[in-house]
């Protein structure tokens, strides 16, 4: 038996005037985003032990002498704390021209991953047009790691070290890692080896969907950058084995040009592996069939739909006529949907009366 | 000897304490530099992910990752070096490249090169010299924790013990509770000498009521700031007083086992607290009580107290977010009392001499002593146990001897460096405690102090200071990865924006970001530098800005 | 599986048997990486030294084909110890008495000299997995894939029965399903023995419902496994097949019996994506729309029933699966295949199947409920067996199963085991991830061989060889490293040009007719160069 789970006490609090409820263990950016406060953060990942990094989401809390990180401030009763005080707000401007000062200016495609617009979208709200505190920029871009899945555009990088704390607490593959210190400080793999090279690394494609400005960029998606039409997303749900993770379809007109892990998926909550996040190309391949085939004596040539349709049907009537119910076997798939097993054991069950199906799980 | 295998060291370690950072020195020794096959050996055989192990390796200034590594010389470039001629020391000396600021200001200039520390000003008068004793005492009132260091001797058990060594744990293991001895280092005042100030008892008292054993006492002896180098005496020639006052800190708190966390850059003073721990072991006095010696490998940011037990712990030393406080949730995330070695230093002659004693060491209102390492432009330098509220004018003129011949004092810097400048008349307002300093928008801190005289381009010391912020910045936090090297630019020759209001703006809004949003102290602290400068040295910053460096 | 996926994350104490879930399942593993993070205690069961293996409290590198052995080993600690749960087993089980008495004879010394982990291991799985507050069991094909996968499901349900671990959260049974719609094939009705919903086909209340439903009388017989059938293609006896998405001739054991058995039928229509190995046997080939391109519904290993989506049109005139079939069956005057689209009929596959009944193409495309769903406006069961077990009873019943070899042990001629599965970056026979970019990853197939093997046998690492068994032989590429054990070689099935099942199927579980394709006695020889396939 389940037993009905305790609710945890309930205590309020004061935010930006307003009394707030909230619950033991919740951070004062929870409370925040959960108000719809819109506190601005580019270390924060809600999957991620909080961080403290950006500190972009300092809050003020009456009674401290200075802000606080909310992400990483656990609320406590009769808190009262400011979100947005004209002297936060001015720092907040000046963390996020500070960051910007350090890459080099880029338009950042919206294919290089689902979170790469952060940064771009922090610069807009705060009016930071990439002039002020101009000095040298940080972070080394990986040009010789050249694999065509895992884009490592480092002169991006802001080292918010969601790419490493993703794939250590995410993935659990501890591939990534970040070398030296200060403004020297790097993203880095095992010895600072090409990704491909690193025992570690699974080419999950986590750091890429985390990345707040574009430096870790979906090399595969990338490739339709040139394309002329929207991005579109359908949600869907992952091809390859059992664990069902949701996905997004990202095409771009008639072309399916990347694969996106769903955060509010079920299954996976974000995360997806290799196979999920970069295999897709088989769909639209060049040797995919694209009209039946019918077979004439030892070659396969193409049909129409109608005539194929006939052979196909006229064959299995002859082996009913000529053999019997238990003439004829029917092999589904399992990787196909519902609809495709169920219409054909259907096929077999009506047209035969026999239960002559099965799937592949036996092998 | 045979060499040892990387699986023997491994072995050798992997069931100790804290293995990781003794076993990167043991292969770091063995060949000069951690190689590629030696930290995966490691990798595995502590199980720690091999990027993680790699990313950790090279936070660390003194780790070499190639041949000959350990035995080429460093040489330091502290502020006081730099104007004794590091620069000339560097260039004369094959292979040589810099370390920060090593903690021999009152003796310039150091270079470590593999264990030794040798000391000298040109390449041909480097000699392997012991540290200075402090100069005899010029005060009235009485020392704490210098009162017997000048005693010969007093380095070795016998030695300690004849003035009056462990009498003061013999007392408080035979005559008082624990919770007693919590409430007479209240009563006496005693709060934390490495700079943070907070009240020794307090700490102890929250350690010993924190569930989760074991508990842990880690003394910090990572005295990394500029222009600090009083931990290194105290533990060159009183040893056995840090080791019986983690003793008396454990008899408070509970706690079984216990570190020293030590900077790289003093391998004598580990060899002396290694002896003075083996003769005591050895003397029994340490039943329940073990203590091992850590030796840090080259980071500023680890004398922050969460960095430096992350650095124990075999983790990157990122500083920890707080809460919860290492007093609860510290060494392996069970409750551990920090504290300075100067701190540790003063608890067994408080306690044989009380409580009382140690507070009217004080002057005024203020509560007991507090060591000042004084160096730079100055007679004699060198460390001076002065009593809280002294004013800074009485050690600079009367106890140290003014600056040089002919010279004036232009400007002082305060907790080594992260104090930033005191200059001009407030030279003369302000006393040696935290309340007189915080009024000028500094702080006494570890009570570093360097002398600058009105020779010194004051731009260009920032300049120094703020390059070793930027150096030492962890790079976790953004205000400070990106402030320091900001700063550093537009304290550099034709840095930064042409225009002075445009300079200053920039200077003025990046440190103010950096003060308030700030992970840890150093972000915090670093933007002092430039808030001082334009504070008192206006017209050399203008003369700076319009690119005629003054 | 018995408990939703995000229970993986709950055990203290995790039991991984015969899944290399890092490379087969990797979003399922990120979750027991994280358990072990937050200090849950993991015990591997693998004749490789796998990845999670390397993550493991106790790793368990048992010989291949002795699962049951070493579980007998761990069930006899277990009661020894005195740590069966027993108001558990009280309350919900039966026939305990008699398996307590069956494993008393099991001792880890005999365990150890079948299985060959040492008994101290075993003691101390044992002890780990009894003691657990929450010990979750999870498995894969390196449990089924063995003529006697049935024992070795009994095997570990009899551990879970006897700790009481199963109906809460973090605990339970639960095997990792290895395509992704794998568990609807069966949901859906594609099975010889149930209808829509496990149904079975022999219970004439069924029979009659479904009789009636789809307008034509249907026998109450089991059907055959495609095992069976294949055999009787073979021999002449099936005159024709419909292969729906399956590259039978790579995928299923002994490939040259199953090239036979499909070019003896008078009639085989494919219907795939891709003109497969298996298609060129065929009269009949159709053009299916793909993933992305087609509407539908998919149902994870954790049951949770997930609506696909099209995002673009499909290739050149592909069509739903379901739409062809429709076809076929309107022009053979099978009445019910007037469905205008994947919600009419996974709707009335709802209508059909009792564990569907609470949800419908609406509430599929929610992603949130786990069958069974048995009326509208049910939640759905994340977690089975939380109060009975689907017995006659209600009981969950001890099974009494002993050790049994595999179909074919080595021998002189034949002294290495071989042992096969998948890799990260491939899946199945590579239909889709060979024209995906992953072969950037993984080229080639190879042969993991142990490097003391290596220089034992005169191969070389990067080198060929010769692998032979009794079926066939095929040459493959040696590479040298330690995750096999001495003895014991591994490789995938993915590679058409490296058909190892043209090796394996030496006998299939005698109750589900599952190959034992985890198991196939082999020799192993240098070779010059690679000479072509079969």
């Amino acid at each position: 038996m389940n037993k009905p789970i305790e609710e945890p006490a309930v205590h309020t609090l004061t935010m930006d005037g307003q009394e707030v409820t909230f619950h033991d263990g919740e951070t004062l950016y929870e409370i925040s985003r959960r108000r719809g406060a819109e506190v601005p953060t580019l270390c924060y990942d809600d999957r991620l032990d909080p961080f403290g990094g950006c500190r972009l989401c300092v809050v003020q809390i009456e009674g401290m002498r200075n802000p606080v990180a909310s992400c990483t401030t656990m609320a406590t009763p009769d808190m009262v704390v400011h979100t947005r005080t004209d002297a936060i707000e001015r720092h907040r401007k000046t963390l996020v021209e500070m960051v910007v000062s350090e890459n080099p200016a880029a338009n950042i495609d919206t294919l290089r991953g689902s979170a790469s617009q952060e940064l771009t979208q922090l610069r807009t709200r705060y009016g930071v047009d990439g002039t002020r505190f101009a000095g040298k920029t940080s972070g080394t871009s990986k040009k010789d790691d050249t694999n065509p899945f895992i884009f490592r555009d480092y002169d991006q990088c802001i080292s918010c070290y969601r790419c490493v704390r993703v794939c250590a607490e995410q993935e659990g593959d501890y591939a990534i890692s970040v070398m030296n210190r200060g403004f020297a400080t790097q993203i880095t793999t095992e010895f600072d080896l090409r990704l491909e090279d690193s025992a570690a690394c699974t080419f999950c494609g986590q750091c890429v969907q985390t990345c707040p400005t574009g430096a870790l960029g979906d090399a595969k998606a990338m490739r339709a950058e040139t394309i002329d039409a929207p991005l579109k997303a359908t949600r869907s749900v992952c091809p390859y084995c059992g664990v069902g993770c949701s996905v997004d379809l990202m095409s771009k007109g008639d072309k399916l040009v990347g694969i996106r892990p769903a955060r509010d998926g079920g299954a996976n909550e974000g995360a997806l592996c290799v196979k999920g996040q970069f295999a897709f190309d088989f769909v639209q391949h060049p040797e995919r069939l694209r009209t039946p085939l019918v077979r004439d004596g030892d070659t396969l040539r193409e049909a129409t739909w109608d005539e194929a349709l006939d052979r196909a049907a006229a064959g299995f009537e002859k082996a009913r006529r000529e053999h019997g119910t238990h003439s004829t076997y029917a092999v589904a798939s399992g990787r196909a949907p519902h609809e495709s097993t169920y219409a054909l054991q259907k096929f077999i069950r009506a047209g035969f009366g026999t239960n002559w199906i099965d799937n592949c799980s036996r092998a | 000897m045979t060499t040892p295998t990387d699986d023997e060291l491994i072995e050798r370690w992997r069931g100790e304490p804290a293995p990781l950072l003794p076993l990167l020195h043991a292969l770091h020794d063995r060949d000069g530099y951690l190689s590629d096959d030696a930290l995966r050996h490691v990798a595995k055989g502590l199980r720690i992910p091999i990027a993680d192990l790699f990313g950790t390796v090279t936070f660390y200034h003194h780790f070499s990752r190639k041949p000959p590594g350990k035995s080429l010389p460093r040489v330091c470039d502290g502020p006081v070096c730099r104007m004794r001629g590091a620069d000339n020391l560097l260039h004369a000396l094959d292979g040589a490249t810099t370390m920060p600021c090593a903690g021999r200001c009152d003796a310039p200039i150091p270079v470590l090169r593999g264990d030794e520390v040798l000391i000298g000003t040109r390449a041909d008068n480097l000699a392997v010299t012991p540290s200075p004793l402090p100069p005899p005492h010029p005060g009235d009132g009485a020392e704490c924790v210098f009162g017997q260091i000048r005693t010969p001797g007093r380095a070795t058990l016998a030695g300690y013990r004849e003035t009056d060594g462990y009498v003061a744990l013999q007392r408080v293991r035979t005559q008082m509770s624990a919770a007693e001895v919590v409430a007479l280092v209240n009563e006496s005042g005693l709060a934390g000498r490495g700079g943070a100030g907070f009240p020794t008892g307090r700490k102890w008292q929250a350690v010993a009521d924190a569930p989760g054993t074991p508990k842990t006492i880690v003394c910090n002896a990572d005295e990394g700031e500029p222009g600090c180098f009083k931990d290194r005496v105290l533990m060159d020639y009183d040893p056995h007083a840090l080791v019986e006052g983690m003793a008396i800190a454990a008899y408070a708190t509970g706690a079984t086992r216990g570190f020293i966390y030590l900077r790289y850059e003093y391998p004598d003073t580990e060899r002396i607290l290694q002896a003075a721990i083996d003769e005591a072991n050895a003397a029994g006095l340490l039943e329940g009580f073990a203590l091992y010696v850590r030796r840090g490998a080259g980071a500023y940011v680890c004398g922050e107290e969460t960095s430096l037990l992350n650095s124990l712990e075999g983790k990157h030393p990122f500083p920890r977010n707080r809460p919860p406080y290492p007093v609860t949730h510290g060494f392996e995330d069970r409750p551990t009392a920090v504290n300075n070695v100067e701190t540790l230093c003063a608890v067994a002659p408080i306690v044989r001499h009380g409580a009382n004693w140690y507070r009217d060491l004080g002057l005024g209102e203020h509560a007991g002593t507090k060591v000042i390492s004084l160096s730079g432009d100055i007679a004699r330098p060198g460390n001076y146990e002065v009593p809280i509220g002294l004013p800074l004018s009485t050690l600079l003129h009367e106890w140290a001897g003014g600056p040089g011949q002919g010279r004036t004092v232009q400007a002082v810097t305060m907790a080594g460096l992260s104090g930033g400048f005191i200059a001009g008349d407030d030279l003369d307002q302000v006393t040696l405690d935290e309340p007189s300093l915080r009024s000028k928008q500094s702080f006494l801190g570890a009570g570093g102090i360097m002398v600058f005289d009105d020779t010194r381009d004051m731009v260009a010391v920032s300049r120094e200071a703020m390059e070793f912020f930027a150096h030492e910045s962890c790079g976790k936090c953004f205000p400070c990865r990106i402030g320091t090297q900001r700063l550093t630019e537009r304290l550099t020759p034709a840095g930064g924006p042409a225009d002075a209001a445009t300079w200053r703006a920039e200077v003025v809004d990046i440190g103010d970001a950096m003060k308030a949003t700030s992970a840890c102290g150093l972000g915090v602290a670093a933007p002092l530098i430039t808030d001082s400068l334009l504070r008192y040295f206006p017209d050399q910053v203008t003369r700076h800005i319009a690119g005629s460096e003054s | 599986m018995s408990n939703p996926l995000r229970d993986m994350e709950k055990p203290d104490v995790i039991f991984a048997i015969g899944t290399n879930m890092t490379e087969c399942h990797p979003v399922a593993a990120t979750r027991l990486k994280k358990a072990v993070r937050r200090g849950a205690k993991m015990i591997v069961a693998d004749p490789r030294r796998i990845t999670l293996a390397e993550m493991a409290d106790v790793y368990l590198p048992l010989r291949v084909g002795t699962d049951v052995a070493l579980l007998l080993g761990m069930a006899h600690v277990i009661a020894r110890e005195g740590l069966v749960d027993e108001s558990f087993v009280a309350a919900r089980t039966e026939n305990i008495e008699a398996f307590l008495e069956h494993v008393r004879q099991f001792d880890p010394d005999w365990a150890e000299s079948i299985c060959g982990v040492p008994a101290a291991d075993i003691e101390k799985a044992a002890l780990l997995y009894g003691r657990a507050e929450r010990g979750a069991i999870y498995y894969t094909l390196g449990i089924t894939e063995h003529i006697c996968g049935v024992d070795n499901v009994q095997s570990l349900s009899n551990l879970a029965l006897m700790t009481g671990n199963v109906g809460r959260e973090g605990t339970g049974i639960n095997p990792m399903r290895g395509q992704n719609n794998i568990q609807g094939a069966g949901d859906a009705g594609g099975l010889p023995n149930n209808f829509v919903g496990f149904q079975p086909v022999t219970d004439p209340a069924n029979a009659a419902r479904f009789s009636e439903a789809y307008g034509r009388e249907i026998e109450p017989i089991k059907g055959i496994t495609k095992v069976r059938a294949l055999e009787r293609a073979a021999d002449g006896e099936l005159a024709a097949m419909i292969i729906c998405g399956e590259n039978t001739v790579v995928s299923d054991p002994d490939r040259h019996h199953c090239e036979k058995a499909l070019s003896k039928l008078d009639h085989l229509v494919v219907i795939d994506l891709f003109r497969t190995e298996t298609a060129e046997f065929a009269d009949v080939v159709l053009p299916a729309s793909a993933w992305a391109e087609t509407d539908g519904v998919f149902t994870n290993t954790e049951r949770r029933i997930q609506r696909v989506r099209a995002a673009v049109p499909p290739q050149g005139e592909a069509k739903p699966e379901w739409w062809i079939i429709g076809q076929i069956a309107k022009r053979m005057d099978i009445p019910g295949f007037d469905w205008s689209s994947a919600a009419d009929v996974f709707n009335e596959l709802c209508s059909l199947s009792p564990i569907y009944a609470g949800v419908d193409w609406d509430k599929a495309g929610e992603a949130k409920y786990h069958w069974p769903v048995p009326e509208k406006g049910h939640p759905g069961t994340p977690r089975l067996h939380e109060d009975e077990f689907p017995s006659a009873n209600g009981k969950g019943k001890f099974m009494l199963v002993g050790y049994r070899d595999p179909a074919e042990v080595v021998s002189e001629e034949f002294p290495v085991w071989l042992t096969t599965g998948r890799r990260l970056q491939h899946y199945h026979t590579r239909t889709m991830t060979g024209r995906a970019g992953m072969h950037y990853f993984v080229p080639e197939e190879t042969l993991e061989v142990h490097p003391d093997d290596v220089s034992a046998w005169g191969l070389t690492d990067g080198g060929w060889c010769r692998m032979s068994g009794t079926r066939g032989s095929v040459e493959i590429r040696v590479e040298a490293n330690d995750r096999s054990p001495r003895g014991t070689v591994f490789c995938s099935f993915s590679f058409g040009d490296t058909p190892v099942n043209l090796l394996t199927g030496a006998g299939y579980d005698p109750i589900t007719d599952t190959a034992e394709l985890k198991v196939c006695p082999v020799k192993i020889e240098p070779a010059a160069a690679r000479a072509n396939p079969s």
